[in-house]
């Protein structure tokens, strides 16, 4: 039967078509098939490495040198998972004997070459077993890497950096850290913190204290993070710094930031100015500060603040009275009679009964 | 037959060629996009693997439990929910004004007492009754409040929450231990994204132990397993696609985390609406957009979530109904979106494409498979005809299927045995079969309830819970 709605071209075309996809459609199903069982075989592989490799590893761990065999092809992977997994759990002297034994397998050179050659995953890889060496010779190409735009891959160059020479990657990429916004400051505070290098701490507060006269958008957001940097450094050491910030800034979000540090009472006249401060960030930020280092003085402060319009300076309000009543329910019971505003009273008797002082 | 008819079956034949190429080059796409990158993540993935504890810095969340008419379920839920492995977080019940004892079984498990909650009104919502905490369980808070529907329960919760995240979840589902470590990774590692949403997966026959999965496995039931392939094929490229270009519509009700703020600012969930989950990241995407903020709306592509899929055709039937007509309130409540100047690939791409093949396309599909059965009725389409486009139609479902099937192997390969996969192939090439036209039939009632029928409520589910019983 000849078809009016359709010309003959296109009912041939569409059949091909159809036809052609059966055959992706078959193409795909070995995909499939192909895929899982590669992953049977990488597992079972793994499961033999693993009965192999872990009691080597762990006799090599405990200072018995024993002769090792020979790495297989496809080995590699496993190994290095293994070995950069024992590198991140274990303490002390053991990560010398794990150089010692990534050293004697080969794997110093692959590590390079996962490096060079390999994708994302071979790249990931290659830079935590490297940063694990202490790799100095391949410094340059992992420099290189941390200006890739893929924050996953720059990320771990710098972590692989900071594991190597931590002064000195704090030299050279401290401002790198400070200006990419793509890479998440608290993980970056991890990775100084992992490097466990108290030298950071002057980098730190010396990149902090080069901004504090910051005024422009881009400034003040560098300086922003490099103050939630400047958080892995002891409160004490970064005291002067902050109070140096404080006395020039007037962006809220660097002064709410700043009242974060304050855990001495001298700071408490500057705490209680900031309480009138008209952004609210800054007054719940000097509503906290109070309840750390104010004293039962500060009642009749936090008691206008329990008035705040904002929710959230009420409850911190409310946390700092219960807190500087340090739990004497006739403390709270007398300030709560005195607070004329029915807001402010019903934050402090939840605040009250959430820290169980009722 | 006349010219003028024969002029108009050729204007019907490239309308209709036209729209299926337009629709499968969008698929294609999207499978491109969504294979580099799910190469991509799961390559990323050998760093997570290695001991690493960034727990210091995980922002805290709220947990928003909306509930109406839960009595039977909601104890077990709420018991599994606070045993989620996560530093601080708070679980918030919201009891919409149930007609069952939801709320007198909860204030028994866990010791409820009234809390005198300082409740700040952020979002206009239904009266709230009375808020309990538990005596046992200081982190875990109940609102009792009038009926306003799911929307208005948890922009209760919003108001209640104390965290700058909240995790919206449905009661029923069934979570991992480590659900909310995955999906608060993309807010850490971006203070930009305001948004996340996982994988949701069928729950129908795994095994569920004390409301967490131990055991992956497909149900004994066709019905179910028809699903399971449908969400592999939603979330493995299409969610996966579009949210690589940032143009992400829909976060699941089941499962999604928010930034607190920037709910608040768009005004929260939009009540009186069915599909107030997509509604909300559509004027999420319309806002951010319209006022050029940067923003990110995020899919964790890590199997998070699973939720009971319907096994009977009457509720699968309410089900597809209530999608249908959610997604008509979302797109036609944000048509400022569609080809807006700054609106990337969200109003040039994901919007446009989602009103012309999954709204508009409705209708379109009808129309088409009513053109070809008519057609052949009447003679004026040819045996050969309806043969080859029927092997298109058939073949390119099972094409989409299957490579999501593909790019499930490349990623979480959760259904462990061959035969697992043969299933699912078959299942597969069956969904072309009925299953298929029946969704799209419902899928039309949908959009006729959208534009005649009362407005939306509560979408309660009826469940087996066969899954449960395997304790």
């Amino acid at each position: 039967m000849v078809s009016a709605a359709f010309s003959d071209s296109i009912i041939r075309y569409a059949a091909w078509t159809g036809l052609a996809m059966l055959v992706l459609i078959v193409l795909m199903l070995f995909q499939v098939a192909r895929l899982r069982y590669a992953l049977r075989d990488r597992a079972e592989q793994e499961k033999h490495f693993l009965e192999l490799w872990r009691p080597l590893l762990m006799q090599e761990l405990s200072g018995i040198r024993t002769p090792l065999p020979q790495l297989k092809s496809g080995e590699e992977e496993p190994f290095l998972k293994l070995w950069n997994h024992l590198q991140d759990t274990l303490r002390g002297p053991a990560h010398q004997y794990l150089n010692d034994v990534a050293v004697r397998c080969g794997m110093a050179e692959h590590a390079q070459r996962l490096l060079r050659q390999g994708g994302l995953r071979s790249k990931l890889l290659g830079l935590a077993t490297l940063g694990h060496l202490g790799e100095h010779s391949v410094w340059n190409e992992i420099v290189e890497m941390t200006r890739d735009p893929d924050s996953i891959l720059s990320m771990a160059a710098l972590g692989s950096l900071l594991k190597i020479d931590a002064p000195q990657a704090l030299r050279e990429l401290l401002p790198r850290m400070i200006e990419r916004e793509d890479w998440p400051v608290a993980q970056l505070a991890i990775l100084i913190e992992e490097a466990g290098e108290h030298s950071s701490f002057s980098f730190l507060m010396d990149a902090a204290e080069r901004m504090e006269s910051a005024s422009e958008p881009e400034e003040l957001a560098r300086l922003r993070r490099a103050l939630h940097l400047l958080e892995v450094v002891p409160p004490q050491k970064a005291l002067p710094v902050v109070r140096h910030i404080m006395k020039s800034a007037t962006d809220e979000e660097v002064l709410a930031q700043c009242l974060r540090f304050l855990i001495e009472p001298s700071d408490l006249p500057e705490v209680r100015r900031m309480t009138e401060h008209a952004a609210w960030a800054v007054r719940l930020q000097a509503a906290q500060a109070l309840s750390r280092i104010g004293s039962l003085e500060d009642v009749p402060v936090l008691s206008k603040l329990l008035g705040d319009p904002v929710w959230w300076v009420r409850y911190r309000s409310a946390q700092a009275l219960v807190s500087l009543a340090r739990g004497d329910g006739a403390v709270l019971d007398r300030i709560r009679e005195q607070i004329d505003d029915r807001l402010g009273r019903d934050m402090l008797t939840m605040a009250m009964v959430e820290g169980g002082k009722t | 037959m006349s010219p003028q008819t024969t002029d108009l079956l050729i204007v019907i034949q490239w309308g209709f060629l036209f729209y299926f190429a337009a629709l499968n080059t969008g698929y294609l796409i999207l499978n491109v996009v969504s294979f580099f990158n799910i190469r991509h993540y799961m390559d990323a993935q050998v760093l997570s693997e290695l001991p690493r504890t960034y727990t210091a810095f995980k922002p805290p969340i709220s947990i928003l439990v909306p509930a109406y008419n839960e009595e039977a379920t909601i104890t077990a839920s709420v018991r599994s929910l606070l045993q989620l492995a996560y530093d601080q977080f708070e679980v918030i019940v919201i009891n919409d004004g149930s007609k069952d004892d939801t709320l007198e079984a909860l204030r028994r498990e866990f010791q409820l007492e009234p809390f005198p909650e300082a409740y700040w009104v952020k979002l206009p919502t239904q009266p709230v009754r009375a808020i309990w905490r538990s005596r046992i369980h200081p982190n875990l808070r109940v609102i009792d409040k009038d009926n306003g529907g799911k929307a208005d329960a948890l922009n209760a919760g919003i108001n209640a929450s104390r965290y700058p995240l909240f995790c919206a979840v449905d009661a029923d589902s069934v979570l991992q231990r480590n659900s909310l470590q995955l999906i608060v990774e993309p807010f850490i590692e971006d203070s930009r994204t305001i948004a996340a949403g996982g994988t949701i997966r069928i729950v129908n026959g795994c095994t569920v132990k004390e409301g967490f999965l131990v055991s992956v496995g497909l149900p004994e039931k066709w019905l179910p397993l028809l699903q399971i392939v449908e969400y592999l094929r939603a979330f493995l490229f299409g969610r996966m696609g579009w949210s690589a270009l940032n143009a992400m519509l829909v976060i699941s009700g089941a499962f999604g985390l928010f930034r607190k703020t920037s709910v608040i600012e768009v005004g929260g969930y939009r009540t009186g609406t069915v599909g107030e989950d997509m509604e909300l990241v559509v004027r999420l995407h319309r806002h951010h957009r319209k006022r050029r903020i940067p923003y990110r709306i995020v899919f964790v592509p890590n199997p998070i979530c699973w939720t009971e899929a319907p096994e009977s055709l009457a509720v699968l039937k309410a089900q597809r109904v209530r999608w249908q007509r959610g997604l008509s309130e979302s797109l036609s409540m944000n048509m400022g979106l569609l080809f807006s100047g700054n609106g990337g690939w969200i109003s040039w791409g994901a919007f446009p494409f989602t009103l012309l093949f999954e709204w508009f396309g409705v209708f379109v599909e009808l129309a088409g498979y009513v053109f070809m059965i008519a057609g052949f009725g009447l003679g004026i389409v040819s045996g050969q005809a309806l043969f080859a486009f029927a092997l298109v139609s058939v073949a390119l479902g099972v094409l989409l299927s299957v490579s999501a099937l593909v790019l499930e192997e490349m990623s979480f390969h959760l259904y462990p045995r061959y035969s697992d996969l043969a299933r699912l192939f078959l299942a597969a090439v069956l969904e072309n079969f009925g299953y298929r036209q029946m969704i799209l039939y419902w899928r039309f009632i949908g959009m006729l309830r959208w534009m005649f029928g009362p407005e939306g409520h509560w979408g309660a589910m009826p469940r087996s819970a066969s899954w449960q019983s395997r304790l």
